[in-house]
Protein backbone atom coordinates (compact mmCIF):
# COMPACT_ATOMS: atom_id res chain seq x y z
CA UNK A 1 0.00 0.00 0.00
CA UNK A 2 1.12 3.15 -0.95
CA UNK A 3 0.49 6.19 1.23
CA UNK A 4 0.17 9.51 -0.38
CA UNK A 5 0.78 12.75 1.58
CA UNK A 6 -0.82 15.78 0.17
CA UNK A 7 0.42 19.19 1.43
CA UNK A 8 -1.83 22.07 0.89
CA UNK A 9 -0.30 25.53 1.12
CA UNK A 10 -2.19 27.84 3.41
CA UNK A 11 -1.64 31.46 2.94
CA UNK A 12 -2.62 33.59 5.94
CA UNK A 13 -3.51 37.10 5.07
CA UNK A 14 -3.56 40.07 7.61
CA UNK A 15 -5.37 43.18 6.70
CA UNK A 16 -4.43 46.44 8.67
CA UNK A 17 -6.95 49.20 8.61
CA UNK A 18 -5.70 52.62 9.81
CA UNK A 19 -7.82 54.46 12.44
CA UNK A 20 -7.67 58.22 12.86
CA UNK A 21 -8.43 59.36 16.45
CA UNK A 22 -9.74 62.91 16.80
CA UNK A 23 -9.48 65.02 20.11
CA UNK A 24 -11.78 67.98 20.39
CA UNK A 25 -10.78 70.71 23.06
CA UNK A 26 -13.50 73.14 24.16
CA UNK A 27 -14.06 75.76 27.09
CA UNK A 28 -12.26 79.03 28.32
CA UNK A 29 -9.20 79.24 30.67
CA UNK A 30 -9.08 81.25 34.08
CA UNK A 31 -8.78 85.04 34.00
CA UNK A 32 -5.33 86.49 34.39
CA UNK A 33 -4.27 89.00 37.32
CA UNK A 34 -5.30 92.71 37.37
CA UNK A 35 -3.02 95.16 35.80
CA UNK A 36 -1.08 97.94 37.77
CA UNK A 37 -2.91 101.15 39.02
CA UNK A 38 -2.93 103.93 36.57
CA UNK A 39 -1.42 107.46 37.20
CA UNK A 40 -3.32 110.17 39.25
CA UNK A 41 -5.60 112.33 37.28
CA UNK A 42 -5.31 116.12 37.04
CA UNK A 43 -6.62 118.48 39.86
CA UNK A 44 -10.16 119.61 39.42
CA UNK A 45 -11.29 123.24 39.21
CA UNK A 46 -11.80 125.45 42.39
CA UNK A 47 -15.34 125.44 43.77
CA UNK A 48 -17.55 128.48 44.20
CA UNK A 49 -17.08 130.79 47.31
CA UNK A 50 -19.34 129.86 50.25
CA UNK A 51 -21.71 132.24 52.10
CA UNK A 52 -20.41 134.40 55.04
CA UNK A 53 -20.34 132.84 58.62
CA UNK A 54 -22.68 133.98 61.45
CA UNK A 55 -21.49 134.48 65.08
CA UNK A 56 -23.94 133.75 67.89
CA UNK A 57 -22.93 134.57 71.49
CA UNK A 58 -24.32 133.85 74.95
CA UNK A 59 -23.82 135.73 78.25
CA UNK A 60 -21.41 136.64 79.69
CA UNK A 61 -19.87 136.97 76.21
CA UNK A 62 -21.10 140.00 74.28
CA UNK A 63 -20.63 140.99 70.64
CA UNK A 64 -20.07 144.69 69.87
CA UNK A 65 -19.76 143.93 66.14
CA UNK A 66 -22.10 142.17 63.83
CA UNK A 67 -22.97 138.58 63.34
CA UNK A 68 -20.60 138.45 60.42
CA UNK A 69 -17.90 140.77 61.76
CA UNK A 70 -17.78 139.96 65.47
CA UNK A 71 -16.12 142.04 68.23
CA UNK A 72 -16.38 139.86 71.30
CA UNK A 73 -15.85 140.66 75.02
CA UNK A 74 -16.84 139.16 78.39
CA UNK A 75 -19.19 141.10 80.64
CA UNK A 76 -18.16 142.07 84.18
CA UNK A 77 -19.75 139.91 86.80
CA UNK A 78 -22.11 141.29 89.42
CA UNK A 79 -24.13 139.78 92.24
CA UNK A 80 -26.92 139.39 89.71
CA UNK A 81 -25.07 138.13 86.65
CA UNK A 82 -22.14 135.87 85.92
CA UNK A 83 -19.07 137.41 84.32
CA UNK A 84 -15.39 138.16 84.61
CA UNK A 85 -14.18 139.51 87.99
CA UNK A 86 -11.17 141.45 89.14
CA UNK A 87 -9.27 139.78 92.01
CA UNK A 88 -8.74 141.73 95.21
CA UNK A 89 -5.96 140.69 97.58
CA UNK A 90 -7.40 142.08 100.78
CA UNK A 91 -9.07 141.04 104.03
CA UNK A 92 -10.61 144.49 104.56
CA UNK A 93 -12.18 145.22 101.18
CA UNK A 94 -15.95 145.71 101.18
CA UNK A 95 -16.27 145.32 97.43
CA UNK A 96 -19.27 143.42 96.14
CA UNK A 97 -18.04 143.27 92.57
CA UNK A 98 -14.56 141.72 92.91
CA UNK A 99 -13.36 138.34 94.05
CA UNK A 100 -10.98 137.43 96.89
CA UNK A 101 -7.59 135.96 96.15
CA UNK A 102 -6.65 132.63 97.72
CA UNK A 103 -4.12 134.58 99.78
CA UNK A 104 -6.78 136.79 101.34
CA UNK A 105 -8.94 133.75 102.05
CA UNK A 106 -6.03 132.04 103.81
CA UNK A 107 -5.28 135.15 105.84
CA UNK A 108 -8.88 135.24 107.04
CA UNK A 109 -8.86 131.49 107.74
CA UNK A 110 -5.65 131.62 109.73
CA UNK A 111 -7.03 134.43 111.86
CA UNK A 112 -10.31 132.64 112.51
CA UNK A 113 -8.48 129.42 113.34
CA UNK A 114 -6.42 131.21 115.97
CA UNK A 115 -9.45 132.68 117.76
CA UNK A 116 -10.56 129.98 120.18
CA UNK A 117 -13.25 130.72 122.71
CA UNK A 118 -11.73 128.00 124.86
CA UNK A 119 -8.20 127.17 125.82
CA UNK A 120 -6.51 124.75 123.49
CA UNK A 121 -6.48 121.15 124.73
CA UNK A 122 -3.15 120.12 126.22
CA UNK A 123 -1.45 116.90 125.22
CA UNK A 124 -1.28 114.34 128.02
CA UNK A 125 -4.02 115.98 130.12
CA UNK A 126 -7.26 114.39 131.24
CA UNK A 127 -10.47 116.39 130.77
CA UNK A 128 -13.98 116.09 132.17
CA UNK A 129 -17.15 118.13 131.85
CA UNK A 130 -16.60 121.62 133.23
CA UNK A 131 -18.45 122.34 136.47
CA UNK A 132 -17.77 124.24 139.62
CA UNK A 133 -19.78 121.78 141.62
CA UNK A 134 -18.06 119.74 144.30
CA UNK A 135 -16.55 116.58 142.99
CA UNK A 136 -17.93 113.78 145.09
CA UNK A 137 -18.29 110.07 144.99
CA UNK A 138 -21.65 108.36 144.91
CA UNK A 139 -23.35 105.15 143.89
CA UNK A 140 -23.89 104.74 140.18
CA UNK A 141 -27.12 103.04 139.15
CA UNK A 142 -26.75 99.95 136.99
CA UNK A 143 -28.14 99.97 133.45
CA UNK A 144 -28.07 103.74 133.31
CA UNK A 145 -25.90 105.74 130.94
CA UNK A 146 -24.51 108.98 132.33
CA UNK A 147 -23.63 111.51 129.63
CA UNK A 148 -21.44 114.52 130.41
CA UNK A 149 -20.27 117.04 127.80
CA UNK A 150 -16.88 118.45 126.90
CA UNK A 151 -16.27 121.13 124.29
CA UNK A 152 -13.01 121.15 122.35
CA UNK A 153 -11.85 124.38 120.76
CA UNK A 154 -10.17 122.61 117.87
CA UNK A 155 -9.69 119.16 116.39
CA UNK A 156 -8.28 116.80 118.98
CA UNK A 157 -7.18 113.17 119.19
CA UNK A 158 -8.04 111.34 122.40
CA UNK A 159 -5.97 108.37 123.59
CA UNK A 160 -7.71 107.44 126.87
CA UNK A 161 -11.23 107.30 128.27
CA UNK A 162 -11.71 106.62 131.96
CA UNK A 163 -13.79 106.56 135.10
CA UNK A 164 -12.63 106.64 138.72
CA UNK A 165 -13.94 104.68 141.66
CA UNK A 166 -14.80 106.31 144.98
CA UNK A 167 -12.95 105.93 148.23
CA UNK A 168 -15.46 103.42 149.60
CA UNK A 169 -15.78 101.25 146.47
CA UNK A 170 -15.87 97.49 147.07
CA UNK A 171 -16.51 94.43 144.96
CA UNK A 172 -16.14 94.14 141.21
CA UNK A 173 -18.11 95.97 138.55
CA UNK A 174 -18.32 96.06 134.77
CA UNK A 175 -18.63 99.51 133.25
CA UNK A 176 -18.86 100.42 129.56
CA UNK A 177 -17.37 103.69 128.29
CA UNK A 178 -18.15 105.56 125.08
CA UNK A 179 -18.30 108.79 123.11
CA UNK A 180 -21.41 110.28 121.52
CA UNK A 181 -22.08 113.12 119.11
CA UNK A 182 -23.96 116.22 120.17
CA UNK A 183 -27.36 116.61 118.51
CA UNK A 184 -29.39 119.70 119.29
CA UNK A 185 -27.85 120.01 122.74
CA UNK A 186 -28.25 116.37 123.71
CA UNK A 187 -26.36 113.09 123.25
CA UNK A 188 -26.91 111.73 119.74
CA UNK A 189 -25.17 109.20 117.53
CA UNK A 190 -22.61 106.81 118.97
CA UNK A 191 -19.08 107.72 117.90
CA UNK A 192 -17.04 105.21 119.87
CA UNK A 193 -17.82 102.22 122.04
CA UNK A 194 -14.49 101.93 123.86
CA UNK A 195 -15.33 98.64 125.59
CA UNK A 196 -15.55 97.94 129.30
CA UNK A 197 -13.45 98.22 132.42
CA UNK A 198 -13.68 95.97 135.45
CA UNK A 199 -13.28 98.16 138.54
CA UNK A 200 -12.31 96.18 141.64
CA UNK A 201 -10.41 98.67 143.79
CA UNK A 202 -11.33 101.89 145.55
CA UNK A 203 -9.91 105.29 144.61
CA UNK A 204 -8.64 103.96 141.32
CA UNK A 205 -8.98 105.33 137.81
CA UNK A 206 -9.79 102.75 135.13
CA UNK A 207 -8.75 103.85 131.68
CA UNK A 208 -9.14 102.33 128.19
CA UNK A 209 -6.68 103.04 125.39
CA UNK A 210 -8.45 104.64 122.43
CA UNK A 211 -7.45 106.45 119.24
CA UNK A 212 -10.30 108.81 118.50
CA UNK A 213 -9.97 112.05 116.57
CA UNK A 214 -12.77 114.58 117.02
CA UNK A 215 -13.34 117.82 115.16
CA UNK A 216 -13.80 120.97 117.21
CA UNK A 217 -17.14 120.95 118.97
CA UNK A 218 -19.18 119.50 121.82
CA UNK A 219 -19.23 115.77 122.54
CA UNK A 220 -20.86 113.58 125.16
CA UNK A 221 -18.75 111.14 127.15
CA UNK A 222 -20.60 108.27 128.73
CA UNK A 223 -20.33 105.52 131.30
CA UNK A 224 -22.80 102.74 131.99
CA UNK A 225 -22.60 100.26 134.84
CA UNK A 226 -23.45 96.88 133.34
CA UNK A 227 -22.77 94.98 136.55
CA UNK A 228 -22.65 96.92 139.81
CA UNK A 229 -20.08 96.26 142.48
CA UNK A 230 -21.19 95.74 146.08
CA UNK A 231 -20.48 99.41 146.73
CA UNK A 232 -20.53 100.86 143.25
CA UNK A 233 -19.26 104.39 143.83
CA UNK A 234 -17.55 106.67 141.33
CA UNK A 235 -16.40 110.23 140.99
CA UNK A 236 -19.23 112.52 140.04
CA UNK A 237 -21.06 115.77 140.69
CA UNK A 238 -24.47 116.59 142.03
CA UNK A 239 -24.74 117.11 145.78
CA UNK A 240 -25.01 120.88 145.47
CA UNK A 241 -26.60 121.31 142.11
CA UNK A 242 -27.65 124.94 142.56
CA UNK A 243 -23.98 125.73 142.05
CA UNK A 244 -23.75 123.56 139.00
CA UNK A 245 -22.36 126.06 136.51
CA UNK A 246 -21.49 124.00 133.50
CA UNK A 247 -21.25 123.82 129.76
CA UNK A 248 -24.93 124.67 129.46
CA UNK A 249 -24.54 127.98 131.27
CA UNK A 250 -26.21 126.73 134.41
CA UNK A 251 -29.75 125.48 134.71
CA UNK A 252 -31.52 123.52 132.01
CA UNK A 253 -35.18 123.87 132.82
CA UNK A 254 -38.42 125.36 131.58
CA UNK A 255 -38.52 127.52 134.71
CA UNK A 256 -35.93 130.17 135.54
CA UNK A 257 -35.19 129.19 139.14
CA UNK A 258 -34.17 125.60 139.33
CA UNK A 259 -31.27 123.33 139.97
CA UNK A 260 -28.48 123.27 137.48
CA UNK A 261 -27.76 120.06 135.71
CA UNK A 262 -24.56 118.21 135.09
CA UNK A 263 -25.61 116.15 132.10
CA UNK A 264 -28.13 113.67 130.76
CA UNK A 265 -28.96 110.12 131.73
CA UNK A 266 -30.68 107.27 129.96
CA UNK A 267 -31.89 103.86 131.07
CA UNK A 268 -30.01 101.42 128.87
CA UNK A 269 -28.65 97.89 129.12
CA UNK A 270 -25.12 98.05 127.72
CA UNK A 271 -24.24 94.38 128.17
CA UNK A 272 -23.30 93.92 124.52
CA UNK A 273 -22.56 97.41 123.26
CA UNK A 274 -23.68 101.01 123.22
CA UNK A 275 -26.22 102.13 120.64
CA UNK A 276 -27.07 105.66 119.59
CA UNK A 277 -28.47 107.69 122.46
CA UNK A 278 -32.21 107.36 122.86
CA UNK A 279 -34.54 109.27 125.15
CA UNK A 280 -32.45 111.09 127.72
CA UNK A 281 -33.34 113.23 130.72
CA UNK A 282 -31.38 116.02 132.35
CA UNK A 283 -30.04 115.37 135.79
CA UNK A 284 -27.96 117.15 138.42
CA UNK A 285 -26.16 114.01 139.53
CA UNK A 286 -23.68 112.66 137.01
CA UNK A 287 -20.82 110.22 137.24
CA UNK A 288 -17.92 111.57 135.32
CA UNK A 289 -16.24 110.16 132.26
CA UNK A 290 -12.72 111.46 131.67
CA UNK A 291 -10.76 111.59 128.43
CA UNK A 292 -7.09 112.24 127.79
CA UNK A 293 -5.73 114.31 124.92
CA UNK A 294 -3.02 112.53 122.94
CA UNK B 1 -6.80 108.57 143.90
CA UNK B 2 -4.47 105.70 144.54
CA UNK B 3 -3.87 104.09 141.20
CA UNK B 4 -4.40 104.42 137.46
CA UNK B 5 -5.11 101.19 135.62
CA UNK B 6 -5.02 101.29 131.83
CA UNK B 7 -6.46 98.70 129.48
CA UNK B 8 -5.38 98.23 125.88
CA UNK B 9 -7.62 98.94 122.90
CA UNK B 10 -11.05 97.39 123.40
CA UNK B 11 -10.91 97.50 127.19
CA UNK B 12 -11.35 94.54 129.50
CA UNK B 13 -10.75 91.22 127.73
CA UNK B 14 -10.48 88.05 129.75
CA UNK B 15 -8.97 86.24 126.77
CA UNK B 16 -5.91 88.47 126.78
CA UNK B 17 -3.02 88.41 129.25
CA UNK B 18 -3.84 90.22 132.50
CA UNK B 19 -7.36 90.88 131.14
CA UNK B 20 -5.82 93.33 128.65
CA UNK B 21 -4.45 95.60 131.38
CA UNK B 22 -1.37 97.18 129.87
CA UNK B 23 -0.30 99.54 132.65
CA UNK B 24 -0.78 100.06 136.39
CA UNK B 25 0.75 103.12 138.00
CA UNK B 26 0.44 104.63 141.47
CA UNK B 27 -0.70 108.22 141.67
CA UNK B 28 0.91 110.48 144.28
CA UNK B 29 -1.55 111.83 146.86
CA UNK B 30 -0.80 115.46 145.96
CA UNK B 31 -2.27 114.89 142.50
CA UNK B 32 -5.69 114.08 143.90
CA UNK B 33 -8.19 116.47 145.43
CA UNK B 34 -11.13 114.39 146.46
CA UNK B 35 -13.00 116.46 149.04
CA UNK B 36 -15.52 114.07 150.44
Amino acid sequence: MSNTLTVTEVVNSVTVTPVNNTVNVSGVGTQGPSGATGATGATGATGATGSSGVVTVNAPITNAGTSSAANLSVSTGTTDAVGVLQLTDSVSSTSTTTAATPNSVKTAYDFANSQHALLDPISGSYYRTPTNNTILTGASTANRTYYTAIQFSKSVTLDRIAIATGSNFSGTASVRLGIFANTNGKPGALILDAGTVAPSALSTAYSITINQTLAAGVYWFANNTITAAGTNTYYGVGNNNNNNINLFGGALSTTPITSGIAGFQETYTATTAFANAGTVSANATMFLTFVRVA
Amino acid sequence: MAKLITYGLGGYDQLKPNNNIVEEIDIPDEETNETN
